[in-house]
């Protein structure tokens, strides 16, 4: 009987008296690729803003290996290890590829305000070992040719891969991706599906937020649903696909089967 | 302690504060419609005395005249800091528009330095300049005139806003920009027509204080300051907040001034404005705002 | 990858150019060399300010007010309390730090307009208070008799030795400041301006840079400061209010809201433009009016990358024959 990973407890947020997330309770096994999935405004992208730190959860409580984070700031999170990717990318247009990427290098790296001014050698190896790192998450990912690139340059597909190169180089146990598959052809999308079970590979546990139900099919181990805040149904892709509450909450909503 | 001091410090208080309040609803409208702070608000009140005065000496025109023509040119000025300035820039981001505003002022004020100097200067009061007994303290009928204008613009804003088509559209656009556009609202119209509103409500302002406190190419600074305090104490999305916060504000300092320091009544204004920053940020009256 | 070193090589020479310039100037006559002096002064404030703009993206419409206190921090520990001028800087930079700090805390709880408009409160509060303290700081008509900076038994009390600290305090503060920029922390600053819930969802703690940030660019202003007051000898509060903080932003804005060089060149520009506007009397505020709202508008980063923009446009034009790449 394995450890969860990730665990959430009874987690409830509201806004104005509408519950975005009501209590909601499940776990995420080491190296598994769990999917949520809900129609649209289920409380998917709020879930993730609530692991991250992003949003403070009303009740409840998630834990990362027995840990608490419910009091932690986002990047307290990110520093235990988990990294997440966002539905409408956010790059850092203001950088280039490589740059971005370094950022996401910064939990793991310490060089502060006086070192840097005084540019140490201590601070200059570090930056040389960020610069490398950074680079070893964008051949990851397949970008290394463009790194001195501007982010905003790349066709969307690839900001989608540099956005995960980001997160990855922080060296996450936990990696959240809300909808990456969002804005891509079928070509990209089996890239992405690749990209995904080889982080696995790197030991690496996976959460995604996604609405391509083929994608969710062929990479995620298990699938939870939420509707309306409220996850109404947990299992393996097959099993849930053919659940009828989860046909219920989709019908009048667009699904790609 | 006597009496005829506080009542006086009262009096004197509300009257600045009813300035305060004009200058406020300059803010809040403007805030309301598009969204921007105007830093350039307080220069309108100092561009209405100061028009006045020129078209008054100069020009030599009849005092009426030189009061409505002056307006008449503050809110043409307006019209064009909304077309030149800040349309142009929609899509900018806030600190772009913070500093485009923050620049018309520094344009504005540089311009009145230079037409009509340094001097502070006085305009002729509207009718007299013969003190009332009021209770124990004389009030100037100038007092007077300044909180029925006050009480006067602002019922009219209230009714126009309530009754008018335009008056709608500009409740609609405060409510939700975007989607008041999406429903035929000329966008453009309705922010001109906040920059004309405010633009005419500070050179009103002006006008009407400077018999008591002269007018100078400078003091559209202090004012536009002092002013947008008072919005932000009643609350930026409020029209009834900024007359409210206007008189607080007027209140707070006078009596502040009188009883704990005069040196530092400038202070008050903001040291107000701190605390209502970070204790309640949406004001008295306002609501508040969630982040988009 | 010809026209990448290409401009490097002309940005290396432009700056040896400049270095060059720099130390020759003073030899050249003393008219100048007073105005380079507070071109110096200036610029240390305006790189501070533009790391706190151009990277964060956080507006202070306010900063005169800790070139004030540092200001008259040395001021007044040198003529009342006898400190040694050194250890007057040193202090008045640390309680000038402080203060940022204690004011930084609750400011950045603040969003846009707000957070500019608490910084402009502040700066209002700090020139009233100068003002107003007439024991402390002299009140309008100022503090005088400021004691002049020496290293050993040498005294810096002439333009041309002045020249040479001052010059010598600001290409440090511009080197400390570019490796800032260029390390981890400047990515960590950009990327905040970039996107604040991407950066905090990297692990950069948002509200520690932003209030660090703040907190060394007022010790930059306030280490200007007290060079000034040494220099002056004498200080009143005129000089510390709402317009000289506008005039920085005019600065930041001409120079590049992210340019640490370009902030030399913003000083250079508006120190200029108003020696040459002089006679026409208060014309240059009306000129520094204008080319704020017209740079924001058409070049938001800053008139520099807009004009780098320009150029950059019309190369690519002229090589690809008029055909946009």
């Amino acid at each position: 009987m394995t450890e969860p990973i990730l665990a959430l407890k009874g987690v409830r947020k509201a806004f104005g008296g509408v519950a975005a997330v009501d209590g909601v309770s499940f776990e995420v096994f080491p190296r598994e690729i769990l999917a949520v999935i809900g129609p649209n405004g289920a409380g998917k992208t709020t879930l993730f803003n609530l692991i991250t730190g992003a949003l403070k959860m009303d009740e409840g409580d998630v834990l990362l290996k027995g840990h608490s984070l419910k009091r932690l700031a986002p990047h307290q999170v990110v520093k235990l290890g988990i990294a997440r990717t966002f539905q409408n990318v956010q790059l850092f247009g203001n950088m280039t590829v490589i740059e971005n990427v370094m950022v996401g290098r910064h939990v793991r790296s310490r060089t502060g305000f006086l070192s840097a001014a005084l540019s140490t050698p201590a601070a200059r190896a570090e930056e040389r070992t960020i610069r490398e790192k950074a680079m070893e998450s964008l051949a990851f990912v397949g970008l290394q040719d463009k790194a001195q690139e501007p982010a905003l340059g790349l066709p969307f597909g690839q900001q989608r891969l540099l956005a995960i190169a980001r997160a990855l180089a922080s060296e996450p146990q936990v990696l959240l991706l809300d909808e990456p598959g969002a804005g891509l052809n079928a070509t990209e999308t089996a890239e992405l599906g690749r990209l995904i079970l080889s982080l696995r590979e790197m030991g690496i546990t996976i959460m995604l937020v996604e609405h391509d139900m083929n994608l969710v099919m062929t990479i995620a181990d298990r699938v939870i649903v939420l509707d309306y805040g409220v996850l109404i149904a947990e299992g393996p892709p097959s099993l849930v696909q053919n659940d009828a509450r989860v046909i219920a909450a989709y019908l009048g909503d667009d699904l790609d089967l | 302690m006597n009496t005829s001091q506080v009542i006086q410090y009262i009096v004197s208080g509300v009257t600045l504060g009813s300035v305060y309040a004009i200058v406020a609803l300059g803010f809040t409208t403007i805030y309301n419609v598009t969204g921007i702070i105007n830093f350039a608000q307080g220069e309108f009140v100092m561009l209405g005395g100061m028009l006045t005065y020129w078209l008054l000496r100069s020009a030599q025109l009849p005092i009426a005249l030189s009061f409505i023509l002056a307006i008449l040119m503050v809110t043409i000025i307006g019209l064009l800091l909304e077309r030149f300035a800040v349309r142009p820039a929609q899509k900018a981001s806030l600190i772009s528009l913070i500093i485009i505003t923050i620049g018309a002022s520094t344009f504005l004020r540089g311009i009145g330095g230079e037409l009509w100097g340094r001097d502070a200067v006085p305009l002729p009061p509207i009718s007299g300049e013969k003190p009332i007994g009021f209770l124990s303290a004389f009030v100037l009928p100038q007092h007077l005139w300044i909180i029925g204008i006050m009480v006067v613009l602002m019922v009219s804003l209230h009714l126009f806003l309530s009754y008018t088509l335009l008056g709608k559209a500009v409740r609609a656009c405060a409510g939700n920009r975007y989607a008041a556009g999406l429903v035929g609202i000329n966008v453009h119209v309705t922010s001109a027509f906040a920059f004309a509103v405010s633009a005419a409500f500070g050179a009103i302002a002006g006008i009407i204080v400077a018999p008591i406190t002269l007018t100078s190419y400078s003091v559209g600074t202090m004012l536009g300051l002092k002013g947008f305090a008072a919005a932000v104490l009643g609350g930026l999305t409020s029209v009834p907040g900024a007359v409210l916060g206007g008189i607080a504000l007027g209140l707070l300092e006078s009596l502040g001034g009188g009883f704990v320091s005069s040196d530092y009544k400038d202070a008050i204004a903001f040291l107000v404005l701190f605390l209502v920053l970070f204790l309640r940020p949406q004001g008295m009256l306002g609501q508040r705002e969630t982040k988009s | 990858m010809s026209t990448v070193t290409g401009r490097l090589n002309v940005r290396y020479l432009a700056l040896a150019a400049f270095l060059v310039a720099i130390v020759v100037l003073p030899l050249l006559g003393t008219h100048y060399t007073s105005l380079m002096i507070v071109i110096g002064i200036h610029t240390m404030l305006a790189v501070g300010l533009c790391l706190l703009m151009g990277f964060t993206g956080q507006v202070s419409l306010g900063h005169a007010a800790f070139y004030g206190i540092g200001a008259f921090g040395s001021g007044i520990l040198t003529t009342n309390l006898h400190l040694s001028p050194w250890l007057a800087m040193i202090v008045a930079a640390v309680i000038t730090g402080l203060i940022a700090f204690l004011v930084a805390l609750p400011i950045f709880r603040l969003e846009g307009h707000y957070l500019a408009m608490a910084t402009l409160g502040f700066g209002m509060i700090v020139f009233i208070f100068l003002n107003q303290t007439h024991q402390l700081t002299g009140g309008p008509s100022g503090l005088r008799g400021i004691p002049s900076l020496s290293i050993a038994s040498f005294e810096i009390d002439t333009d041309f030795r002045y020249y040479y600290l001052v010059w010598a305090f600001c290409l440090l503060v511009l080197l400390a400041s570019r490796n800032i920029v260029q390390s981890r922390v400047g990515r960590a600053l950009r990327s905040i301006h970039g996107s604040e819930a991407a950066a905090a969802s990297l692990g950069v703690n948002v509200a520690s840079f932003k209030v660090k940030i703040f907190v060394l660019s007022a010790v930059y202003a306030s280490v200007a400061g007290s060079l000034y007051a040494h220099y002056t000898t004498f200080i009143s509060p005129q000089p510390f209010g709402f317009l000289f903080s506008i005039r920085l932003v005019v600065m930041v804005v001409i120079g590049g809201l992210a340019s640490i060089w370009g902030a030399i060149f913003g000083t250079l520009s508006v120190t200029f433009l108003t020696e040459f506007l002089q006679p026409f009397g208060d014309f240059d505020v009306i000129v520094f009016g204008l080319i704020l709202i017209v740079v924001m508008i058409f070049m938001p980063e800053g008139l520099t990358f807009g004009i780098q923009e320009l150029i950059a446009k019309r190369l690519r034009l002229a090589r690809h024959g008029g055909q946009v790449a």
